[in-house]
């Protein structure tokens, strides 16, 4: 179950625009309370929800994060935007060794209890491939042609 | 055996302090320099030092996307590891929620990053009135104290 959430969560970063609805004030005790045994310190916090999660939109450490929650309050995981100058080494240079001739289009870290990857969407003029981090390794996510 | 000595060996020079040899030691020769051009293929300025006479540890410096960057070979062309200094916002999303957690009055000196093989740990120096903590944490948030030093040590 926890594993289908992460796919959505992932989905809706990768494949689609999912609308999410703002609407803290109906957002259940558990979710706050867990939101704030892992986060106390995160400041400029909002959540807003879809049918499936609920996300908390927050900085910590000026940075702004978001995590994703059930409605029983179980944290499917936590997300950052980040540069590409900002990924671990060894990701920078297979990157550049590898995907030269493209550009990147989207990157971020999604991070679970138990585990933290990269998601890197590079394109070129024929095809659009989204790389997930695997240790020090890209592995490819999504590959698809431009129409 | 020879991998546990080479990466304690580099563990050791990246955290405690590197000790350079005279100028003309400090060419890693042939070997080691090919071996550079497989895992750094697209750069090209390079700084070789030698660090470690006994263990025979080359370090190369140079810059790659703008940083500042520093990889370890052995003398027999085995590519060791890469460190550079990198800030607290580099860290992982779980390692920057975990220290926000447990050390969140602590003041963050240095954030090292070191990749060997297909792991990256970093390598987080807080200090606080009471001494030095040297924290080891991996991507997952998992948190160790790797050095403690008392205030007047």
């Amino acid at each position: 179950m926890k594993k289908l959430m992460i796919g959505l969560v992932l989905g809706a970063f990768i494949i689609t625009n999912t609308a999410f609805a703002n609407n803290s004030n109906n957002v259940n005790d558990k979710v706050q309370t867990s939101f704030k045994q892992e986060f106390a310190t995160a400041q400029n916090v909002v959540f807003s929800k879809t049918n499936n999660y609920i996300k908390a939109a927050f900085t910590l450490n000026n940075q702004v994060m978001e995590a994703y929650y059930t409605a029983d309050g179980e944290m499917i995981g936590v997300s950052k935007n980040l540069l590409s100058t900002e990924l671990p080494i060894g990701l920078q240079v297979d990157l550049k060794r590898d995907y030269v001739d493209y550009w990147i289009s989207d990157l971020f870290e999604f991070a679970t209890n138990s585990n933290s990857s990269y998601f890197i969407t590079v394109e070129n003029a024929d095809q659009k491939i989204t790389l997930q981090s695997n240790g020090n390794e890209w592995v490819v996510y999504k590959k698809a042609k431009k129409a | 055996m020879k991998k546990i000595v080479v990466t304690v060996a580099f563990a050791a020079a990246i955290l405690v302090g590197n000790s350079s040899f005279a100028a003309d030691k400090n060419d890693p020769g042939y070997i080691v320099k090919e071996a550079f051009k497989r895992e750094f293929a697209q750069v090209k300025n390079v700084t070789w030092d030698a660090l470690s006479a006994e263990d025979g540890i080359y370090k190369a410096s140079f810059v790659l996307n703008n940083e500042s960057v520093q990889a370890y070979f052995s003398a027999g062309g085995e590519y060791i590891g890469t460190a550079r200094t990198i800030s607290v916002n580099q860290l992982p999303i779980m390692v920057i929620k975990e220290l926000a957690k447990k050390y969140d009055t602590d003041t963050v000196q240095d954030v090292l990053e070191y990749s060997s093989g297909n792991e990256v740990s970093y390598y987080i120096t807080t200090a606080t009135n009471k001494g030095k903590l040297m924290l080891k944490a991996t991507g997952n948030g998992t948190i160790t104290v790797h050095k403690r030093t008392k205030q007047g040590m």
